[in-house]
């Protein structure tokens, strides 16, 4: 079962309800909270995407 | 039954679109053309620096310090479109796609939409090739996309591809996975897909078909040989390569590598598995190939539409573990696993998350064959 959905926010409001309710639903932060940002996925990053495969360097 | 996500679009400056995803996001940038995960905290600054905070306000008033300020500096280049993450660059496969050629003689064999033949010494095709490709011998003749010949140079041999040679000379032992991955590759460029990636593919009879997905050497090859021998057939071995159009797994059914890692877990699925030929990897590793003569594959122009998405890592001292992912935790494996894009933008970044959002997903621990067995039984019939 994937993860279920959590926020509940009426994403059909908006945009700018939709952000102040994100923020006042999940900014309550405990201490050490981490923050992930991450690069998933580049036009630029084929070669790296190649090597990464069985498939070797092309 | 699952949960399935709809990415809500939420415009972020002239160049990037933010994707909420429930309880974190994707940022998606025409500029860089790249993607970007936010988890739930990331998300929350986002915003915040959006409605005009600035980056020492929130790292101050979060109590936050050393590489967590680095990635709020990092969200504030986001969100003002000035973002440069990474260094790497595009590198296209050298091989010319047109034209076709025509050839007389040779059998003809089909990969996809690509039609191709092996030309060049005989012995060394009939016992280091053929064997390999058989299941894809075309029975109509016509005009090839691609003519592969292999040619003598001293005591190795060089591959050439549409009268271009491919690489350094090869040992008969490197000929194969080389020719298997640029086989691959080619097939897979001339088609029109959304995305390919690095995994395996199986399905059974009811209808379920698992992408195990994963970088080298975590254990997803011998996975897909475990659940192959209990009635699963074979789709596709590195890469996964997903149509654009049904968003179904297109059928590559060349032979199941095995790297000797997993030889001795597999001896009692597969007591052949010692004694079958062994070939050499570019990184150097040795690999045979589970065939159609001892394994289930499904016919060669199938289409699968994917149900389960699984990273498994094989550890032997670890606990099993099996544990649904969000979408960024998703889309992070994905990345890390290795893939290719046929040209990033916002349709088919849309186009992925909705592909993913239709598909369970998990990752998997195992330190044994049978606990993976165990615990996937959960979720697959």
């Amino acid at each position: 079962m994937n993860k279920k959905k959590e926020s509940n926010i009426d994403t059909n409001q908006e945009p700018g309800i939709v952000r102040r309710e994100f923020i006042k639903r999940f900014g309550k932060f405990t201490a050490g909270t981490a923050v992930g940002l991450y690069v998933l996925m580049s036009s630029r990053t084929s070669k790296k995407a190649m090597c990464a495969s069985d498939a070797g360097p092309p | 039954m699952h949960e399935t996500v709809q990415p809500v679009r939420l415009p972020l400056n002239k160049t990037s679109t933010l994707f909420l995803l429930d309880d974190e996001s994707v940022v998606f940038s025409t500029r860089s053309k790249e993607l970007y995960g936010l988890d739930q905290t990331a998300t929350v600054i986002l915003f915040r620096l959006e409605q005009g905070e600035t980056v020492e306000g929130v790292s101050l008033d979060l109590g936050f310090t050393g590489e967590a300020t680095l990635h709020i500096q990092k969200l504030a280049e986001l969100l003002a479109g000035d973002e440069d993450f990474t260094e790497e660059y595009q590198n296209e496969l050298s091989c010319p796609l047109e034209p076709p050629y025509l050839t007389t003689g040779s059998p003809c064999y089909q990969l996809l939409n690509t039609r191709f033949a092996v030309e060049g010494s005989a012995k060394v095709i009939e016992k280091w090739i053929t064997p390999f490709i058989a299941t894809l011998q075309s029975v109509e003749d016509g005009d090839l996309d691609l003519l592969i010949s292999i040619k003598p140079d001293n005591d190795k041999w060089h591959i050439w591809m549409n009268g271009v040679v491919h690489g350094d000379p090869l040992s008969v032992e490197r000929l194969l996975p080389v020719l298997y991955a640029q086989l691959r590759v080619f097939a897979f460029q001339k088609h029109q897909r959304l995305l390919t990636m690095h995994g395996a593919v199986i399905t059974c009879k009811s209808g379920q078909t698992l992408v195990l997905a994963g970088r080298s050497g975590t254990g997803k090859s011998t996975l897909a040989a475990t659940l192959l021998a209990r009635g699963f057939s074979l789709v596709s071995d590195e890469p996964a390569v997903i149509d654009s159009g049904s968003g179904n797994v297109l059928a590559m059914p060349l032979g199941l590598g095995l790297k000797e890692g997993s030889w001795s877990i597999l001896q009692s699925e597969y007591p052949q598995v010692s004694h079958l030929p062994t070939h050499l990897r570019f990184d150097g590793q040795k690999i045979c190939y589970l065939l159609p003569d001892s394994i289930q594959v499904v016919p060669c122009y199938g289409r699968y539409p994917a149900t389960h998405l699984i990273f498994p890592e094989f550890n032997p001292e670890a606990a099993g573990k099996l544990e649904p992912l969000s979408m960024v935790q998703t889309l992070k494996l994905f990345a890390d696993a290795g893939y290719h894009i046929p040209g990033l933008d916002e349709e088919r970044v849309v186009g992925i998350i909705n592909w993913l959002a239709g598909l369970e997903r998990y990752s998997l621990v195992y330190s044994s064959t049978g606990e993976a067995l165990l615990q996937l039984k959960e979720i697959i019939t």
